[in-house]
């Protein structure tokens, strides 16, 4: 019987940092399915994930840990549920410099919970630096009532630490 | 109270004359100390309005919200009274005095009334976690530096990275004013982070100047945003137990948190508090109990993952 490993899956819109965040991550280079961006640059952006991206971490026993970053494009939302079946968690990362971050968190929340509604989750608030009216609060009410409350957390993808510490908020959600 | 006063394109007559002025001061219970401009936050410049550097720094002290004397023989400028450069440093001294005095009461009013003596002791971490301060809207200046407090917002904001760190830094000191400000002030120049992370790190600092927290029982309804402090990862366990979970200090402390130390228990209490998220849930209040769910994980493979992303010591 093939047996299913164990998996993170990073998701988000496109440009949050979610391959970053992965190789942040990851002891080795992953494997990413990175092309051009169909309508130009973003502006330091200039590809994308058209597929996966797709890394293991060999925790300390021996086991594989795999790690799936799913393309941000709505037009690749049917992975969604086929990556993240079986998986221990979901990290979320999503731009702080986009002005609907608040809905962008209820969103993928909800996008979550409507495939696994106990799956634990946590999110990464990326780019917040490139954001002077970025704000906690509109996060925090878009989530209200949410149990558990997920942890939100403003990282920045390219710190292996930072984005270890949304890793360690998610494992404890895990407990 | 003391007052950061600053002087630009003076010369030195009018310097000396100012210099004298300030220390006239103290008949007044108010000191201060005179330092040359340097384009960073302080509690009152003095500059000649005749001088196109003095003007600019009287006009960038303005803009900022900043009490200023400006000297000059004109009358007035951009709505700006002038002073008199040939003033004694008596008549000069009355000028400074109304403005310290000025701000004094303005602090006074905005932390809504004067700490009493032993309030007024404490940490300011203590002072943020505690009414009247507590939730409220401030400016913390420190030597020159503000560093401004948004809790209804969750963010720190300073005018440069620099002033951000600096302040955040000093924030322990004495020497630091906090000024309640206007709730719906907008704070979008310069740089931000987050509050927690602020109040976390200083809290870190001063640890062993922490009084215990007071006994009682509380709980997080958000978790506290320090991505930016993977260091804490205690704090993160702490936050875990709080969050949705209503907990007495003493349950915190003799069970449940493994081996994290009181005195980071403690710390983390106080900047929660100071953040203005620590929810004092009262000894009847029920809390919003999560709904609990069978374990996802094997136990060893958590701690596997616990071990590999450093959460639990080996």
């Amino acid at each position: 019987m093939y047996q299913q490993g164990f998996k993170f899956v990073l998701v988000g819109p496109v440009g949050a940092g979610k391959t970053t965040a992965l190789g942040a991550l990851s002891d080795t280079a992953p494997v990413s399915t990175e092309m051009p961006l169909s309508d130009g640059p973003m502006g330091d952006k200039t590809t994308t994930t058209v597929a996966l991206d797709f890394a293991t971490i060999l925790l300390d026993d021996g086991t594989p840990l795999q790690l799936f970053g799913l393309p941000g494009q709505e037009h690749f939302s049917h992975m969604r549920g086929i990556v993240m079946q079986g998986a221990l968690g979901v990290l979320a990362l999503l731009p702080g410099d986009d002005p609907d971050i608040a809905a962008h968190c209820a969103h993928w929340v909800r996008i979550v919970a409507d495939i696994d509604a106990d799956l634990p989750m946590a999110i990464g608030i990326t780019r917040t630096d490139l954001a002077p009216d970025f704000r906690m609060d509109t996060i925090r009410r878009a989530l209200a009532g949410r149990m558990p409350p997920v942890p939100v957390m403003t990282i920045d993808a390219r710190e292996r630490e930072q984005v270890s510490q949304l890793v360690r908020a998610l494992l404890l959600m895990m407990e | 109270m003391h007052f950061d006063v600053r002087t630009a394109a003076l010369d030195d007559l009018i310097e000396h004359h100012v210099r004298l002025a300030v220390s006239l001061l103290v008949a007044h219970h108010l000191h201060a100390r005179l330092r040359p401009w340097d384009g960073t936050r302080c509690d009152l410049l003095i500059a000649s309005a005749d001088d196109a550097y003095g003007a600019q720094a009287l006009a960038l002290a303005r803009r900022r919200g900043t009490a200023v004397i400006a000297m000059g023989r004109v009358g007035e400028v951009a709505g700006l009274p002038l002073v008199d450069p040939e003033s004694t440093a008596l008549v000069l001294a009355g000028h400074i005095r109304d403005r310290l005095q000025g701000l004094a009461a303005k602090e006074v009013a905005g932390a809504d009334a004067a700490p009493a003596p032993d309030t007024a002791r404490q940490p300011v971490l203590c002072r943020l976690a505690m009414p009247p301060l507590r939730g409220k809207t401030v400016d913390i200046l420190c030597g020159g530096h503000a560093l401004r407090l948004r809790p209804q917002v969750g963010r720190a904001y300073a005018a440069t990275l620099s002033d951000l760190l600096t302040a955040g830094e000093q924030l322990p000191g004495s020497e630091c004013r906090v000024v309640v400000v206007d709730g719906r002030e907008s704070v979008q120049n310069g740089v931000s982070a987050s509050l927690e992370s602020v109040l976390l790190r200083v809290a870190h600092r001063i640890g062993e100047q922490l009084p215990d927290f007071p006994d009682g029982r509380y709980r997080l309804d958000a978790w506290p945003d320090f991505g930016a402090l993977p260091s804490l990862v205690d704090a993160l366990r702490v936050s875990r137990l709080l969050i949705g979970n209503t907990k007495s200090v003493s349950e915190l402390t003799a069970s449940g948190i493994g081996d994290v130390a009181p005195g980071e228990l403690n710390a983390c209490l106080w900047a929660f508090a100071a953040a203005d998220l620590l929810r004092d849930a009262g000894p009847i209040e029920a809390a919003a109990v999560a709904p609990s769910r069978a374990p996802r994980v094997q136990e060893g493979l958590l701690s596997s993952l616990a071990r590999r992303f450093g959460l639990w010591r080996a």
